[in-house]
């Protein structure tokens, strides 16, 4: 990054994707970073969804970005101490950036549902996984093993952005309580 | 567009490449445009200097030797602005692609448009107009309406107006104060397209990209680049954008890209249905294509010609992204060119002032509403940069 266009390229956009290699050989496409990338107008933004139906669009943001970092924060410890030296709570944290990566980020341009994503799906999906996760922990702290949780079935929450419709944020919205009446019934 | 000043007596005095020196001629401004050698090869003044110029020229110089004649044609690069640019494959001068037969040859820069379109005015005659204002539309020029408007720095009352018709693209439309208006108009690349003022961040761009809409968003009249390394996907996230983004106009420059890069993505924007009109994308894109075995020099060019007609079309009203595949490719046009004028280089060789010329574009690119306008829209450009670390 010290070549002088790219440089003076980051110093005045607003916004940067970087793409890295890893996410790409990975499979992860759009291979876009949530570690070197930037929106300087995520303020301003989050305004204006708030003004426009969606208020929840900056908190959501935050969490997304938040579960990220802890998840590849964590990551990095679990590789050195192993995931089962992990307490349940973290273990989650984990599980959650799995499924943030997996059903939110990933995003297949040859699949026609999931070519383009509208804003009401977007939010949805995301909401979608954080309820899910939520009721993970609640699952965690209720005495159920973490490796019973993360051995749920998680496909109906990951498939949903190419089962249902570019538009159709109610369509994700049934598969909540799908997932979460499976999440009720491990003891 | 032309001043009969110091018209003839240049001759060539040295060729590097895309390099040429020139003597003889006096008074010639830098960034004016200069024909030489028989073939009349446009090139761009880049340096003056007492006894000698120096041009960047827009064609192959193979051929031109010292002695060739030179000629100023007193006015700097410019390109012709009108309808008939959606849906286009044009080089880096906005010479059409697509209609031309193997190969551009020198002279074709100057090939008469003979096209007609059907214009219907708009204004009415004694009206008092300023820049911007809507003189009329062009109905058969693409799905979306092409707006005649008052050129910037044209103001006064509206003298005359063209009665509904068929006319080509050089014939008067309008007269202005005095200033005969046509559909087309020429307008230098170097300059940017003046505004009203410039909105900060009024809206999300939609791209329908949950990683972007949802994570790093970029606002409408902002800039964004992707840099990455080989084969992440860069090409691939930038098509998409320009395939579900939610912008009435599209221009794709293809800067330096490999021919059948270039020819894979005009391919694609032809097959896809526009999700918004159900008509094909390709008729709301206008793709700038100078590939890497075009002549190196217009590839520099090439860029500011894509975000004139970003700016045109902003003008008229439209959301707009220019979508830049790659800088890095448009800064090696400025390395060649540096090193075979033996200016010094800085990192990756390129030269001083390269950063500088890419910081300067991408602030050129972030614009707000035109004089006029009623409607404040803003311009977008993405840049695709390999990672250089």
């Amino acid at each position: 990054m010290t070549e002088p266009v790219t440089a003076h390229t980051q110093r005045f956009v607003r916004s940067l994707w970087t793409l890295d290699r890893e996410l790409a050989y990975a499979r992860h496409y759009p291979a876009v970073t949530w570690v070197g990338s930037f929106s300087r107008d995520i303020e301003a933004l989050g305004a204006w969804h708030a003004r426009n139906g969606d208020p929840g669009w900056a908190r959501r943001r935050r969490q997304v970005v938040s579960i990220l970092a802890e998840a590849d924060r964590l990551s990095a410890l679990a590789e050195l101490v192993g995931v089962g030296a992990l307490p349940g709570r973290e273990r989650m944290v984990l599980l959650a950036g799995r499924l943030l990566r997996e059903g939110v980020l990933q995003q297949s341009a040859l699949s026609d549902n999931d070519a383009y994503c509208g804003p009401g799906k977007a939010a949805a999906l995301i909401d979608l996984v954080l309820d899910v996760v939520r009721a993970c922990e609640e699952r965690v702290d209720a005495g159920v093993p973490a490796a019973t949780v993360e051995e749920l079935d998680f496909s109906p929450l990951l498939r949903a952005r190419e089962d249902v419709g570019r538009d159709d944020a109610d369509g994700v919205r049934r598969h909540r309580a799908a997932m979460l009446t499976r999440l009720e019934e491990l003891s | 567009m032309t001043s009969d000043a110091g018209a003839t007596g240049g001759r060539v005095l040295r060729v590097n490449g895309p390099l040429v020196e020139v003597a003889g001629l006096a008074g010639v401004a830098m960034a004016e445009v200069v024909e030489i050698g028989p073939d009349r090869l446009p090139g761009e003044v880049v340096r003056v200097r007492p006894d000698r110029l120096t041009t960047q020229v827009y064609e192959y110089t193979g051929g031109v030797r010292p002695g060739d004649p030179a000629t100023r044609l007193g006015h700097p690069l410019a390109v012709p602005l009108g309808p008939g640019l959606l849906g286009g494959v044009f080089d880096g001068m906005l010479r059409p692609l697509s209609v031309a037969p193997a190969w551009l040859t020198p002279r074709s820069l100057r090939i008469a448009d003979d096209r007609k379109w059907t214009f219907v005015p708009v204004a009415t005659e004694g009206m008092d107009v300023a820049p911007g204002a809507v003189l009329g539309t062009v109905d058969d020029a693409g799905p979306i309406a092409h707006r005649v408007l008052v050129p910037p720095g044209v103001s006064g009352r509206l003298e005359s107006i063209r009665s509904a018709g068929r006319c080509r693209v050089d014939e008067t439309a309008a007269t202005v104060g005095g200033v005969d208006v046509a559909l087309v108009e020429w307008w230098p690349v170097r300059r940017q397209r003046p505004r009203r003022d410039r909105q900060e961040s009024a809206a999300p761009l939609v791209t329908g990209q949950r990683v972007l809409d949802a994570v790093f968003p970029v606002a409408k009249g902002g800039a964004a680049a992707v840099p990455g390394g080989f084969g992440t996907g860069k090409t691939m996230l930038l098509q998409q954008i320009a395939k579900w983004c939610d912008a009435d106009v599209i221009v794709y420059v293809g800067c330096g890209e490999r021919g059948n890069e270039m020819a894979d993505v005009i391919a694609e924007l032809g097959e896809l249905t526009d999700p918004r009109t159900g008509g094909r994308l390709a008729d709301r894109t206008v793709v700038v294509a100078n590939t890497s075995n075009m002549p190196i020099m217009a590839r520099e060019a090439s860029i500011y010609t894509g975000v004139t007609v970003a700016e045109f079309y902003r003008d008229m009203g439209y959301d707009t992204v220019v979508i830049a595949d790659s800088t890095s490719r448009w800064a090696e046009a400025l390395r060649e060119f540096a090193s075979r004028d033996r200016r010094a280089a800085r990192g990756g060789g390129l030269p001083r002032r390269a950063g500088l010329r890419a910081s300067r574009l991408l602030r050129a690119c972030r614009t707000g509403g035109h004089p006029g306008r009623h409607r404040g829209v803003g311009h977008h450009r993405r840049c695709g940069l390999p990672a250089r670390r």
